[in-house]
């Protein structure tokens, strides 16, 4: 299995635990509280993958305040888009002050013209969306990238990434206006 | 390195926010006065915005592939337990 420790955004943050221990131990809190609601286990799956994508992000952004309470945190978001997704359970959570704090990123479900400018991309474009996902998500030094890439040098490697950004952003620049067309 | 390749550069050093003083309020007015570079700030940031979600689509995948491992272990009697007790 391909693992998850290796990816420096993919480990459970300052503390270093590697996913899969995390997965393990945090699933079931989660998974409890969807069976409480009457889910099923594949929503259960869905909501704590996403409130795990949720939880590294911040966990990335708060460099100055890591997140202590990981469970606490995972459940929380859990309970948020579990009202975002069965908005008619909103009489039956209780957020607590701590969870009401939580919030979902705004663009975390993208609308259907993200969507398929996304998809567009990854059709045409997919080894510059994997290098500048690398780079801004990932947070991959331009060394690890030209050694990853095959790129000679850093040197390289930065100009191949300013040129992937000019190229999906001309593709960005032509679809979003093509999508305009059809969506606005 | 080509006039654009330098325009993404500027651009991106301006949406990471560590353009400042002169430069900055330099900036600030060839935007105003050049639509085309406008509009091309405005597509970079949107870009960095569809790699965010791209990003996310291979966080997912790679939690799927961990859940799909953790069925072949114990885990799957401990999550079934939780769903029919």
């Amino acid at each position: 299995m391909e693992t998850l420790i290796a990816t420096p955004g993919l480990t459970t943050g300052r503390s270093n635990v590697p996913i899969e221990e995390f997965y393990r131990h945090s699933y079931p809190i989660v998974a409890r509280f969807v069976a409480g609601m009457k889910g099923t286990d594949d929503d259960a799956k869905d909501i704590f993958q996403d409130a795990v994508i949720i939880y590294l992000e911040k966990n990335d952004q708060a460099l100055l305040e890591p997140i202590k309470d990981q469970e606490r945190y995972l459940l929380g978001i859990a309970k948020h888009l579990w009202l975002k997704k069965f908005s008619k359970s909103r009489h039956m959570i209780k957020l607590d002050e701590f969870e009401s704090l939580l919030n979902i990123p705004e663009d975390f479900y993208p609308s259907i013209r993200t969507s398929l400018l996304l998809q567009f991309l990854e059709s045409t474009g997919r080894k510059c969306l994997e290098l500048l996902s690398d780079f801004y998500y990932r947070k991959l030094s331009m060394k690890s990238i030209a050694d990853a890439y095959g790129f000679s040098t850093e040197r390289s490697a930065t100009v191949q990434k300013y040129k992937c950004i000019e190229k999906l952003r001309e593709e960005v620049k032509n679809k979003s206006l093509l999508y305009e067309d059809f969506f606005e | 390195m080509k006039t654009s390749l330098n325009e993404v550069m500027t651009i991106e050093k301006h949406l990471e926010g560590t353009m400042t003083g002169p430069e900055l309020v330099a900036f600030k007015t060839k935007m105003e006065v050049n639509s085309a570079l406008e509009t091309n700030v405005s597509m970079q940031s949107r870009l960095i915005s569809l790699l965010r979600i791209y990003h996310r689509k291979k966080v997912k995948y790679q939690l799927e592939q961990v859940h799909l491992h953790l069925l072949k272990t114990d885990f799957r009697n401990s999550i079934q337990s939780i769903f029919n007790p």
